[in-house]
């Protein structure tokens, strides 16, 4: 096994560099500041990309992932491993999104936290997610740790529309206002450069994704395949003592 | 199904009945929380008052891990899981009857902690129906969600720590619709409670099909 | 701090948090690699 990645997966690491390197040149010098929220909107074209390729990709795959391990007919060992990589991913993205949306939050409403409901919302996720990587490294037999965890995983999926609902009816019913109406303020008017640039921002972080699954994913194989032969080894000591003991 | 489940629930409840751990352990517990609470928060009762419906639906959870992990931990003695699964009762049956004995420890726990908080912290009793409803519903919910949860953390020697990690985010949307939902009956808009109590029914009945249908696979495993 | 302190803490935390990250998994890629070698099957 050579230690170089594929050269598709360099060129992906190259590209995401460069197009990070780029959203983060456009985000802080050639956009302008927003009408409403002035300069803090930079924040957000790291803050919505990292929140969505979480969200919606990196815990989207590991629910698909865990129910197609699930499932008898295409039940292997690469979706359990594509499950894990992708939640470790996407817990490491959503936390990035908390931190960036607290220091956005503190330039705009001078607080580091408040209980709207997308900040809710995204926090128990968070937590849930951080739960379900828990459950991953609890030891048992390989089979059953996976199917405990991406039953844990079809549970935290579900869970998701009713947390977000919950909270989204307990914060319309108590609009906090100091904060005036969060609407005006959490969607600028994204138009022109900031428009593309937030594209960019989104590309750039789907690529850095994508770069950090193959690696990710390459690593979880090899403990798997370290795991195994832990376990041969052991088997093979074990039936040599027999052979000993009998002889 | 259902005569598994009712020979679960039975042996359950006589097991908390005999070991008594529910009344001499777990209740006490959740009154030192609500008092404990009251020192920590330092208020007038206008406000216990107040908050008292939160207060009151996180001694509940706490309180209620607690209850779960012990349905669980009785299971772990004298091999009594491997009984449970050569026993040949159904699946669906086991999970019901576990959260069904759960919801009765749960129901007494609030009976007293509702006496607990008009007491202790001077809430008055108003849109009684409506805080009935809240109840039960919540309840269900707390018992299925748990059950679930605890079987994927039972036999785990981590148990004790992973369970409230992985339950807790879970069961926060009982919580808030609880404890809404009580605070709108208090109120007297009990009319306002409604979304909530619709929440907590759905909510139940989400994680009691997902039990009924999960707990058998899960059991053969933990 | 100022406003464009926290942006700057933003995007400072934000890239050194992730080049960390990536640099755990390649660096445990390559301790590993070295642990798997001996049976050089893929």
């Amino acid at each position: 096994m050579t230690t170089k990645s594929s050269p598709a997966v360099r060129v992906l690491g190259w590209l995401s560099a460069v197009t990070l390197a780029l959203t983060a040149v456009m985000a802080l010098v050639v956009t302008p500041g927003d009408v409403n929220m002035g300069d803090s909107v930079r924040l957000l074209y790291l803050h919505v990309p990292t929140a969505w390729l979480a969200m919606y990709v990196a815990f989207g795959l590991t629910t698909l992932a865990s129910a197609l391990y699930l499932w008898k007919r295409t039940r292997s060992r690469f979706w359990d491993l594509t499950a894990g990589a992708s939640a470790e991913i996407g817990v490491l993205f959503l936390g990035l999104t908390l931190l960036i949306g607290s220091l956005w939050g503190r330039i705009t409403w001078g607080v580091w936290w408040t209980w709207d409901a997308r900040l809710t919302t995204t926090a128990v996720l968070f937590v849930l997610y951080v739960g379900y990587l828990a459950v991953r490294k609890v030891p048992a037999s390989p089979e059953v740790q996976s199917r405990r965890a991406a039953i844990v995983a079809i549970a935290a999926f579900l869970d998701v529309p009713i947390v977000h609902y919950a909270v989204e009816w307990w914060r319309t019913l108590h609009q906090d206002a100091s904060l005036g109406s969060p609407q005006r303020v959490l969607d600028p008017q994204i138009t022109g450069t900031m428009a593309w640039t937030l594209l960019l921002g989104v590309v750039a972080f789907t690529l850095l994704y994508c770069w950090l699954m193959a690696h990710r994913f390459r690593l979880a194989w090899m403990e798997d395949r370290l795991a195994d032969r832990a376990m041969q080894i052991a088997i093979e000591e074990r039936r040599a003592e027999a052979e000993v003991a009998a002889s | 199904m259902w005569r598994d489940a009712v020979l679960v629930a039975g042996k359950d409840l006589r097991v908390e009945v005999r070991s008594r751990v529910g009344i001499n352990q777990v209740i006490p517990f959740a009154v030192l929380v609500l008092i404990v609470f009251a020192f920590a928060l330092d208020s007038d009762r206008a406000t216990l008052a107040a908050v008292g419906p939160g207060l009151f639906w996180v001694t509940v959870l706490f309180s209620g891990l607690l209850a779960i992990q012990r349905s669980f931990v009785i299971e772990s003695d004298d091999d009594a899981r491997d009984a449970l699964r050569l026993s040949g009762l159904d699946g669906g049956g086991i999970f019901l009857g576990k959260a069904a004995a759960v919801a009765a420890q749960l129901v007494l726990l609030e009976v007293v902690l509702a006496l607990g908080v008009i007491v202790l912290y001077g809430v008055q009793l108003r849109g009684a129906a409506m805080l009935l409803l809240t109840c039960v519903a919540a309840t269900v919910g707390l018992a299925a969600a748990g059950t679930v949860y605890g079987v994927i953390a039972a036999g785990l020697r981590v148990r004790d720590t992973l369970l409230p990690l992985l339950v807790l985010p879970v069961l926060a949307p009982v919580l808030l619709a609880a404890a809404r939902a009580c605070e709108a009956a208090l109120a007297g808009t009990p009319a306002e409670g409604w979304p909530w109590v619709r929440m907590l029914t759905v909510f139940a009945t989400i994680y009691v099909t997902f039990g009924v249908v999960a707990f058998g696979p899960l059991l053969e495993e933990a | 701090m100022n406003d464009a302190g926290y942006i700057f803490a933003g995007y400072f935390s934000t890239f050194a948090i992730l080049a960390g990250y990536a640099g755990w998994v390649i660096r445990r890629k390559r301790t590993l690699s070295r642990l798997l070698r001996p049976e050089d099957t893929t």
